[in-house]
């Protein structure tokens, strides 16, 4: 739920970036810091978790406009994958607005986007949310490396294996080059803030 | 007099990452005290504008002490506004300090401290006892702090020395002001240790008010050197008295839980496999884990708690006329709501009590009283956990 700050007038929502362990989360935010560099205020937090790495920076959308007069502040999150970060976890998906689900395009990795996006489900479950009313995107990373000749997934499987109910917005990308980054936070944002006026019915 | 706190509330109820969260959003500046039951003393972080710069507790002091806060399961806390003029020592930001101490605290780097029900068991017994030990990590039973108001005579004990036997007349509390005690039953397969007993920790339960209630339900031994304080008889009963007639129910009702366990934690060691209770009549009243939040007094009927183990549910107790379950905060009893699921008859009768009331009256009750509660609540905890060791592992 996002927080309502009234001494600066700032809205706070939560976004976090999540997906199987080395599949590009932590890639994508760091492309985001690097290239929004202007938008972003204070330090990016990196914390380093067995096989991945928690991030964690404020990021001010100016594009998106003011919300009743009052700025919105995104808090860009990543979530540890392995299951023993249940504390950093819970405090992570608490009170989550938005979400970037970061799948691996690679054929092998198949198996593991499916594990991490029912792990989501049942995280979420937990904090009394359904990822079926939650602004969801989907990024299918790692496309570039079909040029390295490595086997990757047709995106239609992708879509097939993660998409088919979700019917979430989804984007092509790859976190190393930074293409299909911004796109997929963007909607992800727009999404955001449209759930959150539906939900406190602010007519704008 | 210190300036009333600005925010204060329940650590179960607000985590410390959402408090952190909080005071950081609205920029705070001042002094966070928490305490929890089961640290060796309270904690203090000092805010500036939004940020802690500084902190310190019984053990550490800086981003350690802020660290170790996160292990803190339970406790209270309360925030003062006030100008800061501590040095900075802590450099890190609010977010960093949370994460990081998230993770350590995942990655079991950082200790829980709570009740022994809500940490897995931490703090093995030191000493070796005279019975058979029936769980290896039983937890050493403590207290929050010693209220000397009630102590009336110091008492000195050597090791081996047997304070009290089972089955003796006796109708009198102590407080163990240094030292350690085993709580003991005799069963037919020799005597079990059934509890270890800590600094803070109280011998005898609330059954001493009752007028045939001075039966020793268990031996105690002192464990190394002993010394225990005698408290006041009649204080302890003119606070009892001065109780509403529900809360002098509910302590007499835990008190015969306590009992009620450890009965059946005896019967499971020696493997009887009768139950003093039947559970075909019964049917489920109340799921392990759910989130209600009332409590209630039977009238009548009966009502058994079956707890979950690794293999299936186990039968536990069972609860009658006058007794009082439910969702109690300040009572975790490692039973019911969250750990037991309630199975009742069919001619269940109940009187529902207010939560609320009761927890206010708690928070009333004198450091003495409210210690009483706390030992009796983490026994039944700590009996609970090691039957269902013992079913899980026979």
């Amino acid at each position: 739920m996002a927080n309502f700050n009234a001494q600066e007038r700032t809205i706070e929502c939560k976004i976090v970036y999540y997906g199987p362990g080395r599949g590009g989360k932590t890639t994508n935010l760091e492309y985001i810091y690097k290239a929004g560099r202007k938008y972003t205020t204070g330090e990016m937090v990196s914390i380093d978790t067995k096989g991945d790495r928690t991030l964690f920076f404020d990021f001010l959308p100016l594009g998106l406009g003011k919300v009743r007069g009052c700025e919105v502040k995104m808090q860009l999150f990543t979530v540890p994958g392995q299951v023993k970060y249940a504390s950093t976890r819970k405090m992570v998906l608490k009170g989550v607005d938005g979400l970037v689900f970061v799948a691996d395009s690679l054929e092998i990795r198949r198996k593991a986007n499916l594990l991490s996006l029912k792990d989501l489900q049942d995280n979420l479950k937990e904090e009394g949310k359904s990822i079926f009313k939650m602004p969801v995107v989907l990024q299918y990373n790692k496309r570039d490396l079909e040029e390295a000749g490595l086997p990757i997934m047709p995106v239609e499987t992708m879509e097939k294996d993660l998409n088919r109910k979700l019917n979430a917005p989804s984007f092509p990308g790859s976190a190393l080059k930074g293409t299909g980054v911004g796109p997929a936070l963007k909607r992800c944002m727009e999404l955001t803030l449209k759930h959150l006026r539906q939900e406190l019915d602010w007519a704008d | 007099m210190p300036d009333p706190p600005v925010l204060q509330g329940d650590l179960t109820f607000v985590s410390l990452s959402d408090l952190f969260q909080l005071l950081g959003g609205n920029g705070s500046t001042g002094v966070l005290q928490v305490n929890c039951p089961y640290a060796a003393g309270p904690a203090t972080v000092y805010f500036q504008e939004g940020d802690p710069i500084n902190a310190s507790n019984a053990k550490s002091k800086g981003v350690e002490a802020v660290n170790a806060l996160f292990g803190w399961q339970e406790g209270t806390f309360s925030f003062h506004r006030r100008p800061v003029q501590v040095p900075r020592t802590i450099k890190k930001s609010r977010m960093q300090i949370m994460l990081d101490a998230l993770r350590l605290l995942d990655e079991g780097a950082i200790e829980k401290v709570g009740a022994p029900s809500r940490t897995g068991g931490a703090q093995p017994a030191g000493h070796k006892g005279s019975g058979t030990v029936l769980w290896e990590s039983m937890p050493v039973i403590k207290g929050p702090v010693i209220d000397y108001m009630y102590v009336v005579e110091e008492e000195l004990f050597s090791h081996g020395h047997r304070v009290v036997t089972e089955g003796r007349h006796g109708n009198w509390i102590w407080i163990i002001l240094e030292g350690e005690v085993e709580v003991l039953r005799d069963t037919p397969k020799g005597p079990v240790t059934i509890a270890r007993l800590g600094p803070g920790s109280f011998i005898g339960t609330f059954m001493i008010f009752l007028f045939e209630g001075g039966i020793r339900s268990a031996h105690v031994s002192a464990v190394g050197n002993l010394r225990l304080g005698l408290l006041d008889s009649q204080r302890l009963y003119g606070e009892f008295a001065k109780l509403s007639s529900e809360f002098r129910t509910l302590l007499l009702s835990l008190s015969r839980r306590l009992i009620k366990t450890t009965d059946r934690l005896v019967d499971l060691h020696c493997g009887t496999k009768k139950l003093p209770f039947t559970v075909k009549d019964k049917e489920i009243h109340w799921k392990a884990g759910t989130k209600r939040e009332e409590a209630y007094m039977i009238s009548s009927g009966e009502i058994c708690l079956a707890c979950r183990t690794k293999k299936g549910g186990l039968p536990l107790i069972s609860l009658e006329r006058e007794d009082v379950f439910g969702n109690l905060p300040f009572a975790h009893t490692g039973q019911e709501p969250h750990d037991a699921s309630v199975l009742a008859s069919k001619d269940l009768e109940l009187e529902r009590l207010d939560p609320a009331g009761l927890q206010a009256e708690h928070a009333r009750l004198s450091l003495t009283f409210r210690g009483l509660v706390d030992t009796l609540c983490s026994s039944i905890s700590v009996t609970t956990q090691i039957a269902r060791h013992i079913a899980e592992t026979r």
